[in-house]
């Protein structure tokens, strides 16, 4: 079962990611919402932060937390979400995009002004800024290049993924090569949050590149025998 | 090879030597292969299939070599090859000794001379550097003074992998104290919206109005302010308020710490472990010097001969050390082993992506020609050493040899396995890929021709090159394989031997029927 | 830790590998900048190689000038003619100064540190990247070299780096293949103008490693010389950063001499850099000590103080130099 406190942290994640999308007059349906936090998440150690204890695990779309979905749902409720184009697909499937109303946005801008709050509203602020830059439709294929999901998935469903651990094939780690790269063979060097979250981004549009996402894949044309 | 010609336009170079110098080059130029012999094998074991039908499906050092050669950026295989030699030579060696002892001991056993022969301890220590030269003497004594500082590495590794665990149970700790506290304040601050906004939830504990029917209930309302004064959450009655914000800086000083402390302990650890790799790499560097000195030492030849050993001292002394070496050679085939199995284990995680890819495409080939589902399963295998390699599983059995399948089942797997290899070079090359099999309906019966044909089809629609041998059939493979191809191309796609080959008197009685027979297929 | 696929080495080395990102940082300026200036020189090197020919020259990085023209091959050609080899141009190449001054590598280091800048250095197609002193890249412009994938026997992982040093050592250095460096070999006497004889050795090698080491995200080159606190080459992988210092033994047409000692300076001096490594960048770090001494010299005195040694450092490397072929010697010493 679900803690309500993880859900209450999420209602929080939720409003800024819905905020931060929304200045960009993005709404976010809830494979996007999923997506755009695990990212969130995954580069918070960047800012001297942690994303929350029990988080994303691998799912069939992606990564997946369902205290995410749990919390968007009780924010629409209690009137701080707004639920658009509600659509049910063939399989019986139910798509939406989610906006903040007047009160979700009162309510974001307050939080976004609390102390231990700034730095993650500022982490959705530069991660929708980098998002922006390389379309929305791409949020889904960045999340998969993510280095802890991207070795975890093959794993199967239900793999815990913890991007912040330092010491494992991770967001982390990756950071950590970054900021020793440019730190090497001079004295003093610091790169900025905004530079290293540029290489991330750089890094995971290169390694989709690479790897040849299914979703992006080419079929050949046929040759006969 | 007597003259290479690069492109059509270059000139011929008739210089032998020359020649298959600018072969090799470009054989690692333009196909991407390390060596010429990594060309030869994957040409001759992967990619052509012979009347001889040696397989690969079930071949664990095909497996393992093709594997690593297909994902060369993953692994140096030539490296890996060498050290499994290595791991063989090691285990020949020991074994040489093995006899050698057992020669000893017999001799031993036989000689009134030295019955009863107690050596003291004092004497075997002088003689321990009465092996060889002095070179092996300092090399010895440099690999001892190696070992010990690899048990203090060792030992400082461990030390900082305990102090990285205990460490980062702190900081998770940390963590969820503090998530807890910022829970509480995100439902302060979710529960003041509300109020000033007067939301549906606000509105239940101001006015009892029912946030799901909008009737009031005073009962409700009276549920739901309790509730609401108590720090949980009106509808359901969950906490909602965990720890006050007061400790919460002190709880972020700490965090940031331990997050300090974590990353130093880290740090220690992956220096303890370039330490510890640097005394690794040297330690097995001066064995391998000792073990070439000790294998080319002349006495031992002496003694597989069996010639006798002047005095039963000697004997005994002898027997003893060459025992010890027999000891410490098992010892480094152990180390070697767990060091090669790891590495092996390391290159298959790395790929692990890729093996998926592997699985999807074996899959569609083996159930294309079964009928019915078929997968690979990963077996440990290896005598020398554990290897895990890919075998078929259908109809819920793994198949872990040859045996295990019928000669069609086999014949037709290991060209899907071949044909699934051949599909993961392509992707990771981003080229194309040829496969040439010689008569691949030998083992057939008529039953499963439609199913390898549809096989071969769905290898040919994704780009690869398919060449295969046929014997004059009039309703097999190569017929329905054309029959896709429009009928203008179909000739071009055949090369008929019987227009320039040398026929047999047997097929020049039969000729007038045996054109019958191919027009047929190609029309 | 789970290793890395080869997917995300390539990404990451695709992300990092360059000298963009670093000088980004450095110079405080976007890294599309920095890109675009190095993508423009390398395209005006090809283009313009066959007027400029084999004359050194220098580009530097300066403030964009929407208002300048943009350098041609025949303009640069006109200012190598008036000796004006150093151009100061935007990250368009549009010139806004063409000056005179120096070509050596050291110098177009000291100028590079001094004014904080990005320059480089371009001979022929052949170019170097020097950001503030350090050479940050280096290579052919027109055959860029081998990807890899489809590598040659000689790429290996640093943690070969023993064999990289042989190989480099017999298929550059002896009988002088690819790089000059006796003055009179006869005497065993090592060039030491108009370069330093440190720096001969330095540069093949750097150029070595940065072409076969397998695993390297980036590779840095020290320009300014010995003394001046900085280590000769740093290879950034993924797992860590290597350092390797070098050195050289016997004697120089300045006059300079090292001997044996010198082995153990090196390694000293690496423990020096090891224990101010405040960031823990270095995971491992190697002396290579190119022995130009008499080879009885170098076969009775190679010796060093092994308590010098940092616990990262591994045991030098002390190559000898060949300065006959091997059947001059097989007669000299039948005599």
């Amino acid at each position: 079962m679900i803690d309500s406190h993880s859900i209450l942290l999420r209602m929080r994640d939720v409003a800024f990611a819905l905020e931060a999308a929304g200045s960009h007059r993005r709404r976010l349906n809830r494979i996007g919402l999923q997506k755009f936090i695990y990212l969130y998440d995954a580069v918070s150690t960047l800012y001297e932060t942690f994303p929350p204890v029990e988080g994303h695990y691998t799912y069939k779309h992606g990564p997946y937390d369902p205290a995410i979905q749990n919390a968007v749902d009780s924010l629409a409720f209690r009137g701080f979400v707004h639920v658009h184009g509600v659509e049910r697909d063939n399989e019986g499937n139910v798509s939406a995009t989610y906006g903040l109303t007047a009160s979700g946005s009162n309510f974001t801008q307050e939080l976004a002004m609390v102390e231990p709050f700034q730095v993650r509203w500022r982490i959705a602020v530069d991660v929708a800024a980098k998002v922006n830059a390389r379309g929305w439709g791409r949020l889904k294929e960045l999340a998969y290049s993510e280095p802890t999901y991207a070795m975890e998935r093959i794993h199967g469903f239900g793999r815990r993924l913890k991007p912040e651990d330092r010491f494992s094939n991770s967001t982390a780690s990756l950071l950590e090569i970054f900021k020793r790269t440019l730190r090497a063979g001079f004295k003093d060097v610091r790169p900025s949050n905004q530079v290293i979250l540029e290489l991330f981004f750089r890094y995971l549009e290169n390694y989709a590149h690479y790897s040849r996402r299914p979703s992006i894949s080419v079929s050949s044309p046929s040759k006969g025998a | 090879m007597t003259a290479l010609r690069a492109g059509k336009k270059g000139k011929w170079n008739e210089n032998a030597d020359e020649a298959a110098a600018a072969f090799r080059r470009a054989i690692r130029e333009f196909g991407g292969y390390q060596t010429a012999q990594d060309f030869s094998f994957v040409v001759n074991r992967l990619l052509y299939l012979p009347e001889t039908r040696r397989l690969i499906a079930w071949d664990t050092q095909s497996q393992v070599r093709l594997l690593m050669v297909v994902n060369q950026d993953a692994v140096m295989e030539e490296k890996f090859r060498k050290r499994q030699e290595q791991l063989r030579q090691l285990d020949s060696q020991k074994r040489h000794l093995h006899v050698v002892v057992g020669k000893l001991e017999q001799q031993i056993s036989t000689s009134s001379e030295i019955a009863g022969y107690k050596q003291s301890e004092q004497d075997r220590g002088k003689n321990a550097g009465h092996e060889t030269a002095t070179n092996l003497g300092d090399l010895v004594d440099r690999l001892r003074k190696v070992a010990r500082e690899r048990v203090t590495a060792d030992a400082h590794m461990a030390s900082a992998a305990r102090a990285l665990s205990d460490v980062s149970l702190e900081v998770e700790g940390l963590r969820e104290r503090i998530e807890l506290i910022e829970a509480t304040l995100v439902e302060g601050f979710l529960s003041k919206q509300e109020r000033e906004s007067a939301l549906a939830l606000h509105k239940l504990a101001e006015s009892g109005i029912c946030p799901a029917c909008g009737t009031v209930q005073p009962e409700l309302q009276a549920e739901a302010e309790q509730r609401s004064r108590s720090g949980l959450c009106m509808l359901c009655g969950s906490e909602l308020r965990f720890e006050s914000s007061n400790q919460l800086n002190t709880l972020r000083s700490q965090l940031k710490e331990k997050t300090r402390s974590q990353e130093a302990v880290g740090v220690e650890h992956i220096l303890a472990s370039a330490k510890l790799q640097g005394i690794i790499d040297e330690q097995e560097s001066i064995q391998t010097e000792i073990n070439q000195i000790r294998s080319e030492d002349p006495s031992l030849t002496l003694l597989e001969r069996s010639i006798p050993i002047k005095s039963g001292k000697d004997l005994l002394i002898q027997k003893d050390e060459l025992a010890r070496q027999e000891a410490d050679l098992e010892g480094q085939i152990i180390e070697l082993r767990q060091d090669l199995e790891r590495d092996y284990k390391r290159f298959r995680d790395s790929i692990d992506s890729r093996l998926h890819g592997l699985h999807a495409a074996y899959s569609e080939y083996a159930t294309a020609f079964l009928g019915l589902s078929c997968d690979l399963e990963e077996v440990p295998q290896g005598q020398m050493m554990s290897l895990s390699i890919l075998v078929p599983k259908f109809g819920e059995t793994v198949r872990p040899n040859e045996e295990s399948c019928s000669e069609a089942q086999r014949f037709f797997l290991d060209i899907a396995f071949r044909m699934a290899l051949i599909d993961l070079a392509s992707d990771v090359s981003e080229g194309s890929g040829t496969f040439i099999c010689e008569t691949p309906e030998t083992a057939l019966d008529m039953s499963y021709v439609d199913n390898v044909v549809k096989m071969f089809r769905s290898f040919a629609d994704k780009g690869h090159n398919l060449i295969l041998t046929a014997n004059v059939q009039t309703d097999g493979i190569a017929r329905k394989l054309l029959a896709d191809i429009p009928r203008t191309e179909r000739a071009s796609r055949v090369l008929n031997l019987f227009d320039i080959g040398q026929l047999s008197d047997v097929h020049r009685a039969d000729i007038t029927r045996l054109k019958q027979a191919i027009s047929k297929t190609l029309s | 830790m789970d290793p890395y696929s080869p997917e995300q080495r390539q990404a990451i080395k695709r992300t990092v590998g360059s000298t963009a990102p670093q000088a980004s940082v450095l110079l405080n300026e976007p890294i599309e900048r920095i890109e675009r200036f190095i993508a423009k020189v390398g395209s005006f090197v090809k283009s313009s190689h066959h007027i400029v020919g084999e004359r050194p020259y220098m580009l530097i990085l300066v403030e964009s000038s929407p208002q300048e023209e943009e350098l041609s091959g025949n303009e640069a050609l006109r200012s190598l003619r008036r000796n004006k080899p150093v151009f100061r141009v935007d990250e368009e190449l549009r010139l806004v100064s063409a000056e005179e001054g120096s070509i050596r590598l050291v110098d177009c280091g000291i100028r590079t540190a001094d004014e904080k800048a990005l320059g480089v250095m371009v001979r022929g197609s052949y170019k170097y990247d020097i950001l503030m002193g350090t050479i940050t890249d280096e290579g052919n412009v027109s055959y860029p070299g081998a990807d890899p994938l489809s590598s040659s026997k000689f790429h290996h992982p640093m943690i070969e780096f023993e064999i990289l040093v042989h190989e480099h050592k017999e298929k550059c250095l002896d009988r002088e293949q690819n790089v000059k460096y006796w003055q009179k070999p006869r005497d065993r006497i090592l060039r030491g103008k108009p370069d330093s004889t440190e720096s001969v050795f330095h540069l093949s090698l750097f150029s070595w490693l940065n072409m076969f080491v397998i695993d390297k995200l980036r590779i840095f080159g020290e320009t300014l010389g010995l003394g001046q606190d900085k280590t000769d080459i740093e290879v950034v992988t993924i797992d860590g950063t290597h350092l390797v210092e070098i050195k050289w033994l016997g004697e120089n047409e300045n006059g300079t001499k090292y001997d044996e000692s010198t082995i153990s300076r090196g390694l000293a001096q690496v423990k020096i850099y090891l224990d101010h490594d405040q960031d823990w960048q270095f995971i491992c770090a190697h002396l290579v000590v190119y022995d130009g001494r008499p080879l009885q010299a170098h076969q009775t005195k190679s010796g060093y103080d092994d308590s010098q040694r940092h616990n990262l450092c591994r045991p030098p490397h002390i190559l000898f130099l060949e300065s006959e072929t091997p059947s001059v010697m097989a007669r000299r010493i039948a005599r």
